[in-house]
């Protein structure tokens, strides 16, 4: 690790510990005590690393071997991708020290290493998984976990009989913020939740450029049914996982519509979904995705009689926020006698205006990370440990259902009661 | 260009007037407290809010001292 990379590295870890404070580290980042206790000028050794083959070197497989070059618990010792200028990639961003493979069986053959992190297409994912908890490697995939949802049971069985470890990439169970945010709902300052919306509004057709039309569902296999299921498990399924994790309940029922109504460019996939998932319980999650609008980015609100939180934002609203100090009342109200129109006839009811409460913030800084650097650290901790906590895959097994179904049920027209046979304990 | 003259009598009244406008507002800050119920240790955590009114209440005692010259000058003509 060159020295500015360590210095980035000491500050990261540094930052997280300073935003979160130490207790909280103790408690919901575990393997955070392990890092700040680390020197980061100390060469570990070789047994000290967990070895990682990379399968699938994309835009995000990429992205993630950035980030565990930043790791030094972690030694990329295979990289594997079938796309030529992915392939060669890879190799540069290991100045040509990992053994770059094709196919993936073949790195799987290799004894030394511990692990292997999955960055392929979507359909891609459940065979690629299994193989590799069946060959004794531990798998770090990308969500959402597959394409269908037997698929999904099936890489759940089979990480739970051979015992391997299984993460899925939900970087927001990793984000000091949505952790800190989860530990105030469950403190109740929401008090019960009675209504989450969540969004994800983008103005692109989300197309990659492909050398030569032959490529076009290599390269854009996101567009097409037959690898993807679009905005709902390349999008949705991230604020899905942390509607039910703020919840703290799976939904058991879903309806939803959707359609291409800007992009008829031959995808196959919808450009707009909007779905109500129902929770047994009875709170529900509106959702919504569109890509020809981005006026609203993306937001996960989650509403109770008490407050509401914008996860993304990182902020609280108290639905009843501290008055504001006397002076300001009454310069305010001097301010209103003075300007405001009088009404000729006044209205029978009171708008039900939004509020203007300015809320306050979960963490009083938000890191840089999206929690990606730190699901990667904390996978490399739990291979090491050879345990990870059940919950993190109950969370990514139901998100991922979750937003299959939902397809599903845009799919279909119809309403979908998620089966007996697809629930895990 | 003709020199102005301030005179020290001049600083004093300026002066006079910028403490009274501070005292309006604080005094005003103490009825606001009391009539909205809010709490006591507002008189120091408004204090900034407390100065920048007083300095309102500054130009408008001017304004007024304006007005107030302009017409009594107008009377003694």
């Amino acid at each position: 690790m060159e020295k500015s990379e360590r210095q980035s590295r000491r500050e990261f870890i540094r930052s997280v510990s300073l935003i979160t404070g130490t207790s909280f580290i103790a408690s919901s980042l575990p393997w955070m005590n392990a890092l700040a206790n680390e020197n980061p000028d100390q060469t570990l050794s070789p047994s000290d690393k967990v070895r990682i083959g990379i399968i699938g070197v994309g835009s995000r497989g990429s992205l993630l071997l950035l980030h565990m070059k930043n790791i030094p618990s972690i030694e990329i010792a295979a990289v594997c991708d079938n796309y030529p200028p992915h392939f060669d990639r890879a190799k540069e961003m290991t100045n040509n020290k990992a053994k770059a493979f094709v196919d993936y069986r073949k790195l799987l053959e290799i004894n030394d290493i511990d692990a292997v992190v999955i960055a392929t297409p979507l359909n891609e994912h459940a065979h690629i998984t299994i193989d590799a908890l069946q060959a004794g490697k531990h798998v770090f995939c990308e969500k959402s976990m597959a394409r269908l949802p037997e698929n999904c049971l099936a890489m759940v069985n089979t990480h739970r009989k051979t015992g391997k470890i299984l993460q899925i990439g939900h970087q927001r169970m990793f984000n000091p913020k949505y952790i800190k945010a989860m530990e105030f709902i469950r403190a109740g300052q929401l008090g019960n939740i009675t209504q989450m919306r969540a969004y994800w509004h983008r103005n692109n057709d989300w197309r990659r450029t492909v050398p030569s039309p032959e490529l076009e569902k290599k390269i854009n296999w996101r567009l097409y049914k037959e690898f993807s299921c679009g905005l709902m498990t390349e999008l949705a399924s991230h604020q899905i996982q942390v509607a039910n994790w703020a919840l703290g309940e799976f939904p058991n029922k879903i309806m939803g519509a959707g359609s291409i109504n800007y992009w008829k460019d031959g995808r196959e996939v919808h450009d707009n979904v909007n779905l109500v998932y129902t929770y047994p319980g009875g709170t529900q999650l509106i959702y919504d995705s569109c890509t020809s609008n981005k006026h609203y980015g993306l937001e996960e609100q989650i509403m109770g009689p008490k407050g509401t939180m914008e996860l993304e934002a990182g902020k609280m609203f108290s639905e009843t926020p501290p008055p504001a100090p006397g002076i300001m009342h009454l310069i305010n109200n001097i301010e209103h006698k003075v300007f405001d129109t009088i009404p000729l006839g006044g209205a029978s009811w009171v708008p039900d205006s939004p509020s203007k409460n300015k809320g306050e913030y979960i963490l009083d800084e938000d890191l840089e990370d999206d929690g990606t650097q730190l699901e990667l650290e904390a996978f490399a901790y739990s291979v090491k440990e050879n345990k990870i906590d059940p919950e993190h895959i109950r969370q990514a097994y139901y998100a991922s259902i979750a937003a299959l179904l939902g397809f599903n049920a845009i799919e279909k027209e119809k309403v979908i009661i998620v089966p007996e046979n697809l629930k895990i304990v | 260009m003709k020199d102005t003259i301030i005179t020290a009598k001049h600083k004093k009244r300026e002066l006079l007037f910028l403490l009274i406008s501070f005292l309006i507002a604080f005094v005003l800050n103490i009825y606001s407290i009391i009539y909205y119920n809010s709490q006591w240790k507002e008189l120091f955590t408004t204090l900034h809010i407390t100065v920048l009114f007083s300095i309102v209440i500054y130009f408008l005692l001017i304004i007024i001292r304006l007005i107030i010259r302009g017409v009594t000058s107008l009377f003694k003509k």
